[in-house]
């Protein structure tokens, strides 16, 4: 079954591929259950390109205007195909919406997905680091250094993102191809759409909140990985956390939690507009901190209060910058 | 650096308000007035910066939306104002906190019994500690 989407996905490339071309994929890594992103040039690669439910990185930041700058050769004159998830494809129509990146540089390819695996999940529950890692329909199998096997059911070690069907909704874009049977997909979601989440904001009094605030986010080193991975941070030429000495010095270079603490509330008001709720910051952290109360709050916040989705489309302006007058404010 | 004592009041620079800041000034001794050129070039992560290191609480004074000398800049900032709001919520912190005034800038009466409402509604919260964490 996975072996034909991947097939699919090749055998459309093939045919949409001309000379001078970029294509954004997966491929495979050296360590087990690793996959890497590849930019491939040569028709020869494309038998490289990789997808399976280990594929969890998200593509979309590569679109941006100064990642792009870092990717691309000088003078380069094709068009960009890239290939994603659902869940990616609404941060790839987020920065069209950001005008980042104009529509017509860009062939999207989205690829009915299965629902992606932690990692993480599964590292946790083995007690030697593995050697090997592989997927039957419903089930994992892995290999300790030991020689120990271990069976994972697929639906227990999801991605935190995939168990809301909501996250897994197609983009309003006509402009996309799609791999897989579109019609079976949208009825798989169905089943899995959860209708009224609890968050910690709900049910925790504000003291318990802080309380569990500063003890989750004492972990944080200030690493800025779930700054640099985000797909929503686009300015990162002239970021507050940057260059303090330039302007105004909103957070202090010293890592204590109040100040980390401060360094996340600024960073999850600024990109709240145009957040999609992808959960890459999450995946990102080198210490496990559970950002996702943070983001979909917000997310929860932006649909209820604005009546905007980000991400749906590709041409709506993001409310907390656009204003026409005559249009109601809230 | 805040204060931990004061409430911010950042009022937009409309030339009929100066009778009340200095109204405000005389009756609150506690109220830190820092003048800005319009409510919609208010930097929003500056109040959250100030109510995280324990100021009381702040306040944003802006002429009515459809008002504004520069059209649209009290409209754009309503909305991420109703953000701030929420973001305070998310972590935790009281949201009246923050609060952001419209009224005509020549309209004394009103924006003091405003104010005074605010700072009663304020006085019953406690004091954010912030140092004592930072010496763990």
């Amino acid at each position: 079954m996975k072996k034909q989407i991947e097939q699919n996905v090749q055998q459309l490339l093939t045919q949409i591929w001309k000379p001078g071309d970029l294509i954004i994929a997966w491929k495979n890594a050296s360590l087990p259950g690793h996959r890497t992103p590849a930019f491939l040039y040569r028709k020869e690669d494309i038998q490289d390109i990789v997808f399976d439910s280990f594929c969890d990185i998200s593509l979309a930041k590569y679109l941006n205007e100064r990642n792009r700058q870092e990717i691309l050769p000088p003078h380069f004159k094709g068009k960009i195909h890239i290939v994603c998830k659902p869940c990616d494809a609404k941060s790839v129509m987020q920065t069209f919406s950001d005008q980042q990146i104009s529509e017509t540089l860009v062939n999207l390819i989205v690829v009915a997905c299965d629902g992606i695996i932690d990692r993480k999940k599964i590292e946790k529950h083995c007690d030697q680091s593995i050697v090997d890692m592989q997927e039957t329909d419903f089930q994992i199998l892995c290999t300790d250094i030991s020689g120990k096997e271990y069976v994972f059911e697929k639906r227990e070690s999801w991605l935190r993102k995939c168990e809301d069907a909501r996250n897994c909704d197609l983009p309003y874009y006509y402009g996309y191809y799609f791999v897989g049977d579109e019609k079976e997909y949208r009825t798989r979601l169905k089943h899995r759409y959860q209708t009224h989440k609890k968050l910690p904001q709900d049910t925790m009094s504000p003291k318990e909140l802080q309380q569990k605030i500063h003890q989750e986010l004492s972990r944080c080193i200030r690493c800025n990985a779930c700054r640099n991975i985000c797909p929503a941070c686009f300015c990162s030429d002239q970021c507050v956390f940057d260059k303090p000495k330039e302007r105004a010095k909103l957070v202090e270079n010293q890592v204590t939690t109040e100040n980390t603490i401060l360094y996340h509330m600024i960073r999850f008001h600024h990109i709240a507009p145009n957040c999609t709720g992808c959960g890459e910051c999450e995946r990102a952290c080198p210490k496990d901190i559970p950002l996702h109360i943070f983001f979909e709050y917000f997310n929860r916040c932006m649909e209820e209060e604005f009546g905007y989705k980000p991400g749906k489309t590709n041409d709506e302006r993001q409310k907390l910058l656009s204003y026409n007058l005559g249009e109601d404010l809230v | 650096m805040a204060n931990k004592e004061l409430i911010y009041l950042f009022p937009c620079l409309a030339e009929q308000r100066k009778k009340v800041l200095q109204e405000i000034q005389k009756k609150y001794p506690l109220v830190q007035v820092v003048p800005i050129t319009c409510a919609g070039r208010f930097n929003t992560s500056v109040a959250l910066k100030l109510i995280h290191e324990g100021a009381k609480g702040v306040i944003v004074l802006g002429c009515e939306p459809g008002d504004c000398h520069y059209r649209e800049g009290s409209a754009i900032s309503e909305r991420r104002f109703l953000l701030t709001k929420y973001t305070l919520k998310a972590f935790g912190i009281e949201e009246d906190r923050f609060q952001a005034l419209w009224h005509k800038p020549s309209d004394v009466k009103k924006t003091m019994a405003d104010i005074d409402l605010f700072i009663e509604r304020i006085s019953t919260f406690d004091t954010k500690g912030g140092s004592n964490e930072k010496a763990n």
